[in-house]
């Protein structure tokens, strides 16, 4: 089976690398020469567009940074819709499940399977292989690429036959990831501003009740030494938090904590930029309570 | 060496129980003879106020549920600072740093040492000797306390010489765990209304970046059976919200997230009780989108 990999970004880039060291049969298409002459290094044939992959490869992966790119990829006039050999699309970025619902029709329109694959884990997770993905969609295009996906990912789960469960499943868990950041960095800040050490505060609470992921990882790895690298730029983060906004439009779910957290990192955006980490938010909830968390690491 | 206790309620009670078990030389007073009826058949001594259990014990901890109780216990005409044997005080109760700063100076003054212990586990760790116990303030009384503490906790941290920064770590700590299941509430609801099972979620999110003690726990063996029984009851969840306020407003730290929580758990305990369990708090966001999350065990 040849496997089709459009957009070779952040994620892109290592998820191909790791399909390819898997000895997946590949072919491969993005507009950066760089990230394709590494592809073509590992083996994979580089074609010119998504449509030009759908002519080479039986499912076609794509994983893109905004929503016009990730359209044009799918339904465009290059787009994977007009391939001749692909029978499923897969689509690995993060879209808001009204995307996932239209593509699924148009494809379905010209004969196509559509699957939903969003992935959680970051680029540390891309490159170690060990992201979680949520997929929903085509159930036979699912089962001819769970071993690839378990290739590389630590986690793959089948949710249903419906196009968009998984973008909202992967929403619902970034709003939850985003939270427990915020709300760590935020009671933080009032620990340092008291004069508590920032180390025993996360050993304190890592061990207690307030555990979450940030301040398991993202905390202790990225703002603790002040390198603000954890890897997930800000303007992922706003892409994520105005698609979340609009599913819980969708569904007239509550957003009370959810619109809180979003101000709060469009605040950190607002001054500090979106090409910036998303742990930058720390300096912004510093900012907030005049204090600094010091570096400890 | 003799250890005193005052205060034997839910946590207070099943802590002495458990010195006494142990083989510890303890004298104790409550108000409530039922109380102290139960730990003179353990082999404590019973003694009528405070102040006399400072006449007869050398260290004398105390867990009472409110701030008047706490200071009187103290600093009262009757409370420990007039007892003559006593060095030192040990306030295990959540009062907030204030509290501690202000008794410490008192005590000191009086020639007496003062640490500040709260804990968490609530009362099922209190019966099985299994709490969590921050400390900070005196450093010998510490030391002195470890025999005591191993009878009735799993983890002990010193914090430092401090008064007060026990406290707030406490605070920090509970905060970010009232956050993470809020947080994970709201999103879930969301996800439940667009027809995602909450089982799935839960197992998506654990193998994802929205992992917390929400996710991890607290929903999967409290809320997704119906129970709603995790033991935190909502009074206890007010004090802690109002105690971290308090907090924020001494450290002049202005806690958007914070406040934004303490305001929908103030809408949970509006709508089901201050007697009823924290986790209730999905009946109200459940109520707010017009869907419940389903039981599922």
């Amino acid at each position: 089976m040849r496997i089709g990999y459009v957009g070779l970004g952040a994620m892109g880039r290592p998820m191909a690398i790791n399909l390819a060291k898997a000895r997946h049969d590949l072919v491969v298409c993005d507009p950066d020469e760089t990230a394709t002459r590494i592809l073509a290094q590992r083996g994979a044939q580089v074609a010119k567009s998504a449509r030009e992959v759908a002519d080479e490869a039986d499912i076609v992966l794509a994983c893109l940074p905004n929503l016009t790119s990730a359209e044009a990829v799918g339904i465009g006039a290059d787009g994977v819709i007009h391939g001749s050999r692909a029978s499923a699309f897969v689509n690995m970025g993060t879209t808001g499940s009204a995307y996932s619902r239209d593509m699924a029709e148009k494809l379905g329109a010209e004969g196509k399977a559509f699957l939903d694959a969003p992935i959680s884990g970051g680029p540390p997770g891309a490159e170690a292989a060990t992201l979680g993905i949520m997929c929903s969609g085509d159930r036979k295009t699912f089962d001819a690429l769970e071993t690839a996906l378990n290739d590389i990912a630590a986690k793959v789960v089948y949710i249903d036959e419906r196009p968009g469960s998984a973008q909202t499943m992967k929403l619902v868990n970034n709003i939850i990831s985003f939270g427990n950041l915020s709300v760590a960095l935020e009671a933080m800040t009032l620990g340092a501003k008291a004069g508590l050490d920032p180390e025993q505060m996360i050993e304190v609470i890592n061990a207690s009740s307030g555990k979450n992921s940030a301040t398991e990882r993202k905390i202790p790895n990225h703002v603790l030494t002040r390198s603000f690298d954890y890897g997930g730029a800000m303007y992922i983060i706003e892409k994520d938090l105005d698609l979340w906004r609009r599913e819980a439009e969708a569904y007239e779910a509550p957003m009370w904590l959810g619109t809180n957290i979003r101000t709060l990192f469009l605040q950190a955006m607002n001054e500090f930029g979106r090409d910036k980490d998303m742990t930058v938010l720390a300096k912004t909830l510093e900012n907030l309570a005049g204090v600094e968390i010091p570096k400890t690491r | 060496m003799k250890i005193g206790y005052i205060g034997l309620g839910a946590m207070g009670r099943p802590m002495a129980v458990n010195i006494a078990n142990a083989g510890i030389d303890l004298v104790v007073a409550d108000t409530d003879q039922t109380r102290t009826a139960i730990l003179a058949q353990r082999g404590a001594e019973v003694a009528g106020s405070a102040k006399a259990v400072a006449e007869e014990a050398d260290i004398v901890l105390a867990c009472l549920p409110n701030l008047a109780a706490a200071d009187a216990v103290a600093l009262g005409a009757e409370g420990v600072i007039a007892g003559g044997r006593a060095k030192a005080f040990v306030n295990m109760g959540t009062t907030g740093s204030a509290f501690s700063r202000g008794v410490a100076e008192k005590m000191q003054a009086a020639g007496k040492a003062y640490l500040d212990a709260p804990i968490s586990g609530g009362p099922p760790g209190a019966e099985v000797g299994t709490l969590g116990i921050m400390c900070s303030g005196d450093r010998e009384t510490f030391d002195g306390l470890e025999a005591t503490f191993e009878a009735i906790a799993a983890k002990v941290v010193y914090l430092g010489d401090t008064p007060g920064h026990a406290q707030v770590m406490k605070l920090v700590n509970n905060i970010i765990f009232f956050g993470n299941l809020a947080v994970a509430l709201e999103a879930m609801t969301l996800g439940a209304k667009a027809g995602l099972d909450p089982e799935q979620m839960i197992e998506v999110i654990n193998a994802s970046s929205g992992k917390n003690s929400a996710t991890d726990w607290l929903i999967p063996d409290h809320v997704l059976n119906g129970a709603l029984d995790f033991g935190g009851a909502n009074y206890i969840i007010e004090k802690d919200l109002d105690l971290w306020r308090q907090e924020a407003e001494t450290f002049e730290t202005s806690m958007w997230l914070g406040m934004n929580i303490r305001t929908l758990y103030k809408q949970s305990f509006t709508e089901n009780g201050l007697d009823t369990d924290i986790t209730t708090l999905m009946k109200t966001l459940g109520k707010m989108a017009g869907h419940e999350i389903p039981k599922t065990r």
